[in-house]
């Protein structure tokens, strides 16, 4: 009976012992799956994190390009405000070289008429030409005044006194100068050569009369080309500089493309450096036109001012 | 006796596998349940990354900045002197204008 009771015991120990290894072999089944379901976890976390830094770096990227494309649309604005702005500052240029041009012809026609005025006035006068370099006539009496000359009646008959031999109170007095003569004797020379053309015989005081009016309007273009010259000529400075500011951009960005190929870098430094270079060549060929223009425009003034 | 004790020593190492066995699930529970946890966050914040990714629908406008900028930059050039030559323009027509009432002081053709 003892004994039964002892291997009864041993028996009792052995299953319970089964039973235990059964139970816990349960519990391993579970830490496998655990174990498995943690890698799985792991693995996707693993996936998820390089995703995020995928799509991180690509944000970061696309961040970089917003603040780009701002900046884009803040200067393309600004670009549409500045050229509205030169739009209405070229106009009002415009308007101010036709004021320009009209305050000019106005000064120039007021002076030709007061000399007209002046030197109508003074025919039929006597006049008193002591000072007349080498000859002396006193008390003789005015013919005709034209911005060559003083022709007065001698009883030897008319003469006519160049301006520039007159007394400077006189020369004062009857507005001459040696512009109005010159542009008085192109003018002559113009008119006689149109007669000609024309079969026209026209008597000495309408020559005179349209000689002068050609002057003043002579005078006056001059005036505006001498002005437009001078405007195209700062006009060229300012585009050569602008010229030497994009070929050396250029020049720079050639350079920095040049050394990232070298570095094996990419770099698209070479489009920017290619527009650059084009917009100089631009200028360029604007201001080689500008210069023809400054030259016709001397050619004309000269054409105005030759006397033949 | 000495037969019993076999048995029980077995049992007492099966109670102690037992219990470390236990011991090692709740850890195993308690990472599996931290590593899910972080899983989600990621998953949240890779969504999140996601959608701001769709929302900025931009382009490289470097280049385009680089372009508007060099004509930015002239166009302002061209403003500054043609105000500059507005200037000029205005001071040569008051020149005129002055020269033209000096000389209508000086001359004047309406008293002769």
């Amino acid at each position: 009976m003892k004994k039964l009771t002892f291997e009864n015991i041993g028996m009792g120990g052995v299953l319970g012992l089964m039973s235990f290894f059964l139970w816990s072999c349960e519990n391993a089944d579970d830490i496998q799956e655990l174990e498995a379901s943690i890698d799985s976890i792991t693995e996707s976390l693993v996936d998820v994190e390089s995703r995020l830094e995928e799509e991180e770096e690509k944000l970061a990227r696309l961040k970089e390009w917003k603040e780009v494309e701002e900046r884009y649309q803040a200067s393309s604005t600004k670009f549409e405000a500045v050229e509205s702005e030169l739009k209405l500052v070229k106009e009002k240029t415009k308007e101010l070289s036709i004021a320009l041009k009209a305050a000019s012809l106005d000064f120039f026609k007021y002076r030709n008429q007061y000399r007209s005025m002046v030197r109508a006035k003074a025919k039929g006068t006597l006049i008193d030409l002591s000072s007349v370099k080498g000859a002396e006539y006193k008390g003789v009496r005015i013919s005709r005044i034209t911005p060559l000359e003083l022709r007065v009646l001698l009883p030897s008959g008319p003469k006519g006194v160049p301006y520039a031999l007159l007394p400077e109170e006189h020369q004062h007095r009857f507005q001459f100068s040696d512009e109005e003569a010159n542009a008085y004797r192109q003018a002559v020379a113009k008119l006689r050569i149109a007669r000609a053309k024309a079969n026209r015989v026209i008597d000495a005081d309408k020559e005179n009369e349209e000689a002068i009016t050609q002057l003043t309007e002579n005078a006056a273009a001059i005036a505006d080309k001498k002005s437009q010259i001078a405007s195209m000529t700062r006009r060229i400075k300012a585009k050569e500089l602008e010229a030497e500011r994009l070929e050396s951009l250029s020049r720079q960005w050639q350079i920095e493309e040049n050394n990232s190929k070298r570095r094996g870098k990419k770099y698209s430094a070479n489009s920017r450096a290619t527009k650059a270079s084009d917009e100089a060549n631009k200028i360029r060929l604007a201001i080689l036109r500008a210069k023809e223009i400054v030259l016709q425009l001397r050619f004309e003034i000269g054409q105005l001012l030759k006397v033949d | 006796m000495k037969k019993m004790i076999i048995p029980f020593l077995c049992l007492g190492i099966a109670v102690m596998g037992l219990s470390s066995c236990g011991e090692k699930e709740k850890e195993l529970e308690a990472r599996e349940s931290k590593l899910g946890e972080g899983l989600d966050q990621k998953r949240k914040t890779l969504n999140k990354v996601v959608r701001s990714v769709d929302e900025l629908e931009t382009e490289d406008y470097s280049e385009k900045l680089v372009e508007v900028n060099l004509k930015l930059d002239a166009l302002m050039r061209e403003l500054e002197f043609e105000k500059t030559e507005l200037k000029k323009l205005s001071a040569e027509k008051r020149e005129f204008v002055k020269r033209l009432e000096d000389y209508r002081k000086k001359y004047s053709m309406g008293e002769d």
